[in-house]
């Protein structure tokens, strides 16, 4: 596979097979390859921390969709509401049916 | 096993808040006075029902119980599963606001229907009664998945795979609510049978 890391030894095993014919030349060319196999150091490196980020990232987004269906969760608060609720239409009718029976007796 | 918003064409939706809405009437008209603190108590517990998770694998179910409020209430069942599942749609979110006639068709007519079955098998003695109690329980859940299949077939799924998701995830949920019922309808008996005669007896 062509990773960063591969084509910066590649590119580093080049000029060691190559003998140096006029000095300036081969020393310009050989700095170079040498500054161009540190740019493919730097980009694996930052590629290899951008990878942690993003999983990193992923975890994070999956703890918030846990809190978020955690929190939307009925509680306690909704229980006690739906049961007050319940107990007060209840309640309504009764009154009113015993309002009812009392008129009638 | 409650249907969410957008689920059911409108037309299912406006049909089953009419039926829900005429049925609520009459199973109002249904109740007598005296009976309403029962109502109260039992639409209570209805509603906190859903609240407890039978674990089935990686996700859950919830029980429903409607066979034991149809046992319990008889025709005024209906009105109390359908308060009972408006109050679950607002305060819970269980099921979508447009989907409450067809949410409450789906649990009431169970309901109902386990009332009577109850009305007609329980007999006299507390092992009839018992038994009457598990085989309604576990009825009531049974049918509300039919019912569950046949309106979603009604959006377009396939009825009998529905059916029988629906009624194999619910398998353990059955089985409890059966056990549920029976245990409910033996303490009843034994402690204050009045508590057992529902509307259709009593009235009569």
């Amino acid at each position: 596979m062509l990773t960063p890391d591969v084509v910066a030894q590649n590119s580093e095993s080049a000029p060691s097979g190559q003998s140096p014919q006029k000095p300036g030349e081969a020393k310009t060319w050989s700095d170079n390859t040498c500054q161009s196999a540190q740019c493919e150091q730097i980009i694996a490196q930052l590629q290899q921390q951008k990878s942690l980020i993003t999983r990193e990232l992923a975890q994070i987004k999956r703890e918030i969709a846990l809190l978020r269906e955690t929190l939307s969760e009925p509680g306690l608060q909704e229980v006690f509401a739906g049961i007050g609720y319940i107990l007060g239409l209840v309640g309504i009718a009764f009154y009113v049916h015993c309002r009812k029976s009392g008129k009638d007796s | 096993m409650h249907i969410s918003d957008g689920v059911l064409p409108t037309s299912v939706a406006v049909g089953s808040y009419a039926v829900t809405i005429a049925l609520m009437a009459w199973s109002i008209r249904k109740t007598r006075g005296d009976e309403l603190p029962k109502v109260a108590v039992v639409t209570s517990s209805f509603f906190v029902a859903s609240l407890i998770h039978v674990p089935l694998g990686p996700t859950s179910v919830h029980l429903l119980i409607p066979g034991l409020v149809g046992i319990l209430l008889g025709n005024s069942a209906f009105v109390s599963i359908a308060l009972g599942l408006l109050l679950q749609s607002l305060l819970f979110q269980f099921g979508g606001i447009t989907a409450w006639g067809a949410n409450s068709l789906m649990m009431g007519l169970p309901a109902l229907s386990a009332g009577w079955i109850f009305e007609l098998i329980k007999g006299r003695t507390l092992f009839r009664n018992v038994l009457a109690g598990a085989i309604c329980g576990g009825f009531g859940v049974m049918l509300a998945g039919v019912i569950l299949a046949l309106l979603l077939f009604t959006s377009g799924e396939d009825f009998l795979g529905v059916a029988k998701i629906a009624l194999i995830a619910h398998l353990p949920v059955i089985v409890i609510e059966a056990v549920i019922s029976a245990f409910t309808v033996s303490f009843l008996y034994k402690v204050k049978p009045e508590l057992l005669k529902t509307a259709f007896t009593a009235a009569s």
